[in-house]
């Protein structure tokens, strides 16, 4: 692993065991710094966020609607089709309205069980980007 | 065509009809090529050659088209690290598929005198339901009858259980429909929205600039809901996945 004449295998071939050869070590270490100072060249330009601003796409023109969109179709739906099949099984049974009652409030509670879901999930992953975001900040007001 | 009929060519709903491009028969069941079958292979063929042509080279620091596709790659790699986690890898191919296969659907389908495939539920309820049937199938193969206790939250009194259980249950059963209308609402919606400001254009004469400037608007915000809408499926079948390979909510 340790190759003395290649200084640089040491640190690469920490992260990539399968290059031992002296060729694949050298090579991966002009590898390592290159990507470095494509990194450092990115980052003087500012361009460094291009994969992040894909992942900010949710908060984008359509964003705020796309929310509205996720968590009332939820409850719509379990409502809708809940109560259809109320009716149906009522219509089948020839128990109305019974059964259609009942399951209107089934799928009431289905719906806003499949809301609040949802909005949880989108209040973690919002809390999650805040957390990375300040991460970041934090990291470079210390590098400068 | 005969749904041409039903439907005249000046109503914001033409756009919806699917014509058939001939008119073949196969012992009664209709197998003519449609308009929709013709966007959906547009789809796969565009994303792929796409795909395939951009990494060709493979060169070690990507020039400009590679990285477009990079970046496709690392969005969904990083989606279902992030969602499912390490356990989600296997499901890669699956969800990239489905995703590309949307986003190409719905931004072909913003070209003018296009078709949009996924403004049809029975395109959108066959996606979701192949999810649904999916990580159900993972979720039995995974846990076996252990499977079952996904519908019983931890921490519920015994006597409440037989009004939970039955939620849980329905909740579950209306993830698919729920998953298909999102998309196909959001398309349908937006498209008859811009054919009806195109109308107004024309009836208002001289004012149509007004609803002529906002179709301008209107159309930059359905490219955005066109990705938009494919990255909320996508990421939702991620989060299926996830509770079906751990069980959790």
């Amino acid at each position: 692993m340790s190759d003395p004449q290649h200084p640089h295998s040491v640190e690469t071939s920490a992260e990539t065991p399968a290059e031992t050869s002296a060729q694949g070590s050298s090579q991966g270490a002009s590898l390592d710094e290159l990507g470095g100072r494509i990194s450092k060249a990115r980052h003087g330009a500012g361009l460094d966020k291009s994969a992040e601003e894909l992942g900010e796409l949710e908060r984008g023109a359509g964003a705020d609607l796309s929310a509205a969109w996720r968590i009332s179709i939820e409850i719509v739906v379990a409502l809708v089709v809940c109560t259809a099949i109320g009716w149906a099984l009522d219509y089948w049974f020839g128990t109305k309205p019974w059964l259609m009652l009942l399951f209107l409030f089934l799928g009431g509670a289905a719906g806003i069980n499949n809301a609040v879901r949802t909005a949880l999930r989108m209040d973690a992953q919002a809390a999650e980007v805040m957390q990375r975001k300040a991460q970041t900040k934090a990291s470079t007001a210390k590098k400068e | 065509m005969s749904a041409d009929r039903h439907i005249d060519h000046s109503s914001p709903m033409h756009q919806f009809v699917i014509g058939r491009l001939n008119d073949w028969q196969l012992g009664g069941l209709d197998i003519s090529f449609s308009k929709a079958a013709a966007f959906m292979f547009g789809a796969v063929i565009v994303a792929t050659l796409f795909l395939v042509l951009t990494t060709s080279k493979r060169s070690m620091v990507p020039g400009r088209w590679q990285s477009v596709s990079e970046l496709w790659y690392e969005f969904i790699a990083d989606m279902i690290k992030e969602t499912i986690g390490s356990d989600g890898r296997k499901y890669f191919p699956f969800v990239f598929s489905l995703f590309s296969f949307i986003v190409m659907c719905n931004l072909l389908g913003m070209l003018p005198y296009a078709y949009t495939v996924t403004s049809h539920i029975a395109v959108t309820i066959t996606l979701a339901l192949s999810v649904f049937i999916l990580t159900t199938f993972i979720g039995i193969t995974r846990h076996g009858t252990h499977f079952l206790s996904f519908f019983v939250p931890k921490g519920v009194p015994l006597v409440m259980l037989f009004l939970v259980v039955p939620i849980e249950v329905l909740s579950y059963f209306m993830r698919p429909i729920s998953h298909s209308v999102r998309l196909f609402a959001n398309m349908t919606a937006g498209h008859t929205m811009l054919k009806v400001f195109g109308a107004f254009v024309v009836q208002m004469g001289v004012f149509g600039v007004l609803p002529f400037a906002l179709i301008v608007a209107l159309t930059g915000l359905e490219v955005a809901i066109a990705v938009l809408q494919a990255y909320v499926f996508t990421i939702l079948t991620c989060l299926y996945l996830n509770d079906a390979i751990h069980l959790e909510h």
